[in-house]
């Protein structure tokens, strides 16, 4: 049989895939991708920027309700759904084609089907067996179909999917995951949730202003428990204040479907049991690697406890193959698989790979208020031996976040006593994912808190609400 | 981009110093280390090095010529650029001086001379706190610059390092070091011992416990050796500095005095039948002792790029002699302070060599302004006599004074 051959084939055409793709091929690679469903995967099909266009439609409707405080008398702003969704579904559509036509631009060769690894450098593709989730967007044109390609290198890229909970098996109609809570028809009266990580916190938010009672259940002792703890405790407080329930130390453990509803059997810590009516449950309790029928078992790569097992170049167990994103295990975010993409491809073609720090990898979380965060929490940091100096500022003693009625959060900043390095910065409040890359520019540049204090911060801004946290950890906060 | 190489810090509160002579041309590759300049300051001379590679472009000054220091003697293309794409590329006038004043600045915050490269913020504290000199820490970060890893890196190595070397110097024998107090204030800065202060710590603390020193002083009058000198360079252009004289001289008159070229220990004194001058090179937190072997028998030119050889690669962490020194010299004199050096073990004395001043003094039946220059010895008690010393360091200042072996 005929085979093309390829330096570069990217199995998955996510935020890591697509990028490793660009990348190899900028370096002068013969590139390929395989994907079987939609370009720019789950992040920008189902993910990150259609909730995202969704996030920002519960905002403003939600400062529509808020009109008359900032002098303005308009009608009661009511949300249409549809509308919505479809807005979100637009973006989602320009970013999809962006990516075909950036793939085009680089000539990178787009392989549509599933991808099978079979040894030898040879990737098998076939017609796809999953069914794409509708609304799906057309495929790229002038694709490579069915067949036996060849590569030197190959990357798999092919990410995660929601994890499954026995039980609660998703059906689309009352049990969701983020696929279908991305597009309801109408918002419904209540709604159980899941997790309470980013995804249960964003649906969160999102049904919230349109309208629906929420309940969000987390086992563990508090809500967005990868956080800083004095952090989503400001987050639980502002949620239950807007009349969010939030049941934590607390498990759902049997769903029951009974009129087109669902009837949850919820127990508290102590094993109290009761059991509620919800008209749907969104299941936001993480999500798993797409490892699965790639052929990576009989090719003797090595899996860990949370996905591929990677060196810092992201190469496996086997020689020649890869793997970046979401598929290596957490922290599953797209941003930390464009980084892999760029620095795996790197190490391909340069020879050489920088390491990546986890801890300075940020992470962002956009219900209201916006959470964001870089480097060790408080608790961490003490449990790693070191003695801190913790510094806060809050927004409400903030002219800018005053000026546009914002006041709710704050900027935590922790430092090492002894050397006065940056261990962790800790946002909740306006605008935070925009302001937390100041600080993951500090920790990347291992600035010391001498910097941090004698660099200016433009007034009047939300970013100085960053300078007076770093003042406050060494006790000279000027507006505190 | 165009990467420079500067003119390094050849002093104290130098502002420029001297191009002796290039080693690379314009289109030459260069190396990292490879060394591409030898630079004076009135004192000593300094091999520059190369701490990128890359292709010689340009020469901003000519040798014999003063160069500013910290700016760039050359620069250097990156590598695998070619000579033309180089010119177009550092040729144009609105961002050539950019550049050039950007890698100036971020050069002059680590030693010059030495592994250029730039670190991060924490680094450097880092390096500061746990007391490992940053210039001598190979960087993994963006550029080759240094980051915290590094400093774990090294300050793990460091820390292995003394523990060994302990062993099998001869202090192992001596009572245990008092442990370093700890910190009674947040202000405190604790400073663990790196290899390099390690050793001079222990060799040091033995010498002053067991060696009975005994000082002398005394004056030369160098005046027409400073005429006789600077004729030489006159003639032949060679420039020998007067360590190198005092060098020569040391060594000429220890040959008279051979009990002083001996190693001293509790038992007796082996006197060597080699003298080999040692050199004391002040490098990057600490000392290095390079050796001039069998000195007498060398001429002073072959001493003069000796010691210009192994100063320079003293300063780069290298000690290039093989030999083992039997008698020492401490020149302090450029800082225009007097010095009481300590013994270096188990070696019998050790010269200090302090400033040139013009002193008034009695010549040839007038009273004249007079280049004084002041010595002093330390002498083991143990193997040598007041009476000996002193004859040996009168002698000693004679032949500098009379010094004229210039070929």
């Amino acid at each position: 049989m005929a085979q093309d051959a390829y330096d570069v084939i990217v199995v998955g055409a996510g935020p890591g895939g697509y990028v490793a793709a660009i990348r190899a091929a900028q370096l002068g690679q013969k590139t390929a991708i395989v994907e079987r469903e939609h370009l720019g995967g789950i992040c920008l099909n189902w993910g990150c920027i259609p909730t995202k266009a969704l996030l920002r439609s519960a905002e403003i409707l939600d400062q529509f309700s808020e009109a008359k405080k900032f002098g303005i008398d308009a009608e009661p702003a009511v949300a249409n759904v549809p509308a919505m969704v479809a807005r979100s579904r637009e973006i989602s559509a320009k970013l999809n084609g962006g990516v075909a036509h950036l793939l085009k631009k680089n000539k990178v060769d787009v392989i549509w089907g599933e991808a099978k690894l079979t040894g030898g450098g040879k990737v098998a593709v076939s017609v796809s067996k999953k069914p794409a989730v509708e609304p799906a967007h057309p495929a790229p044109r002038a694709t490579k179909g069915v067949g036996t390609y060849n590569a030197k290198h190959i990357i798999v890229a092919t990410g995660a999917r929601p994890r499954i909970l026995k039980g609660f098996e998703p059906d689309g109609e009352i049990v969701l995951t983020y696929f279908e809570a991305m597009k309801p028809k109408e918002a419904p009266k209540s709604l159980l949730i899941m997790g309470s990580g980013a995804i249960g916190m964003e649906f969160a938010s999102f049904y919230h202003a349109l309208g629906t009672k929420i309940t969000i259940v987390e086992l563990l002792p508090e809500v967005l428990p990868q956080e800083d703890e004095e952090i989503s405790k400001v987050v639980r407080k502002e949620f239950e204040k807007r009349g969010i329930r939030i049941l934590t130390k607390t498990r759902a453990d049997k769903l029951e479907r009974k009129n087109g509803i669902a009837h949850v059997t919820l127990s508290d810590k102590d094993g109290k049991q009761s059991v509620e009516p919800f008209e749907k449950v969104i299941s936001a309790i993480g999500v798993v690697p797409n490892i699965e029928d790639l052929g990576l078992e009989r090719l003797g790569i090595d899996i860990g406890p949370q996905g591929i097992a990677t060196n810092s170049a992201s190469a496996t167990s086997v020689s020649g193959i890869y793997a970046i994103g979401d598929v290596t295990g957490a922290p599953m975010l797209a941003h930390k698989a464009e980084h892999e993409a760029v620095n795996c491809v790197e190490a391909i073609v340069n020879g050489h790979a920088h390491s990546l720090d986890p801890l300075r990898i940020p992470g962002c979380t956009y219900c209201q208020p916006q959470v964001a965060s870089v480097g060790l929490t408080e608790e961490a940091a003490k449990q790693a031996g070191y003695t801190l100096r913790v510094g806060r500022f809050p927004f409400a003693a903030n002219g800018k976040a005053l000026a546009v009625g914002e006041t709710v959060g704050l900027v935590k900043t922790i430092f090492d006593k002894k050397t006065g390095e940056l261990l962790g910065a800790h946002l909740v409040g306006p605008e935070v994912t925009e302001l937390i890359q100041g600080f993951v520019t500090a920790i990347g540049h291992e600035t010391t808190e001498e910097h941090l204090m004698k660099i200016v911060y433009p007034h009047p801004t939300l970013s100085e609400a960053m300078h007076e946290s770093v003042l406050d950890a060494f006790e000279i906060a000027i507006h505190k | 981009m165009a990467k420079p190489i500067v003119m390094p810090q050849v002093g104290q509160d130098l502002t420029e110093g001297t191009l002796i002579e290039w080693f690379v041309k314009v289109g030459d590759e260069v190396k990292k280390g490879d060394v591409v300049a030898l630079v004076e300051s009135e004192k000593a001379s300094f091999e520059v090095e190369a701490y990128e590679e890359g292709t010689v472009l340009e020469l901003f000054c000519e040798a014999g010529g003063s160069a500013t220091v910290l700016a760039p003697l050359l620069t250097l293309s990156e590598p695998g650029e070619t000579l033309d794409k180089k010119a177009k590329a550092s040729g144009s006038v609105a961002d050539a001086p950019v550049a050039k004043s950007e890698t100036i600045a971020a050069t002059t915050s680590v030693p010059v001379g030495q592994k250029a490269s730039s670190s991060s913020p924490l680094a450097r504290r880092l390096a500061a706190q746990k007391g490992l000199d940053i210039s001598k820490i190979e960087g993994t970060g963006p550029k080759g610059s240094v980051v915290k890893r590094d400093i774990e890196a090294a300050a793990q190595a460091s820390a292995t390092a003394p523990a060994a070397s302990s062993q099998s110097t001869v202090a192992a024998a001596e009572p245990a070091p008092t442990t370093l107090p700890l910190p009674t204030s947040e202000d405190d800065v604790e400073l663990p011992f790196n290899r390099m202060r390690q050793v001079i710590a222990e060799r040091l603390a033995l010498s002053k416990r067991t060696i009975p020193h005994f000082y002398l002083m005394a004056e030369a009058d160098v005046s027409d050796l400073q005429i006789r000198r600077k004729a030489h360079f006159d003639i032949t252009g060679e420039k020998l500095s007067l360590n190198d004289v005092i060098v020569h001289a040391t060594a000429l008159t220890l040959l008279e005095f051979s009990e002083l070229n001996a190693f001293v220990s509790s038992n007796g004194v082996l006197k060597k039948a080699e003298i080999n001058i040692g050199v004391a090179v002040s490098v990057d937190d600490g000392l290095m002792v390079p050796a001039i072997a069998n000195a007498p028998h060398k001429n002073i030119s072959e001493i003069s790029a000796l010691i210009r050889e192994y100063a320079a690669a003293a300063r780069r962490g290298i000690n290039k002699s093989q030999a083992k020194s039997t008698f020492s010299i401490s020149n302090l004199g450029m800082y225009d302070v007097e010095v009481l050096p300590i013994i270096n073990p188990p070696e019998a004395g050790i010269l200090g060599v302090g400033p040139i001043k013009r002193k008034v003094r009695e010549h040839r039946g007038g009273i004249q302004g007079r280049d004084i220059m002041s010595f002093s010895l330390a002498v083991d008690h143990r193997a040598v006599d007041g009476a000996y010393g002193a004859r040996f360091l009168q002698s000693l200042c004679k032949t500098i004074e009379a010094y004229n072996e210039f070929s």
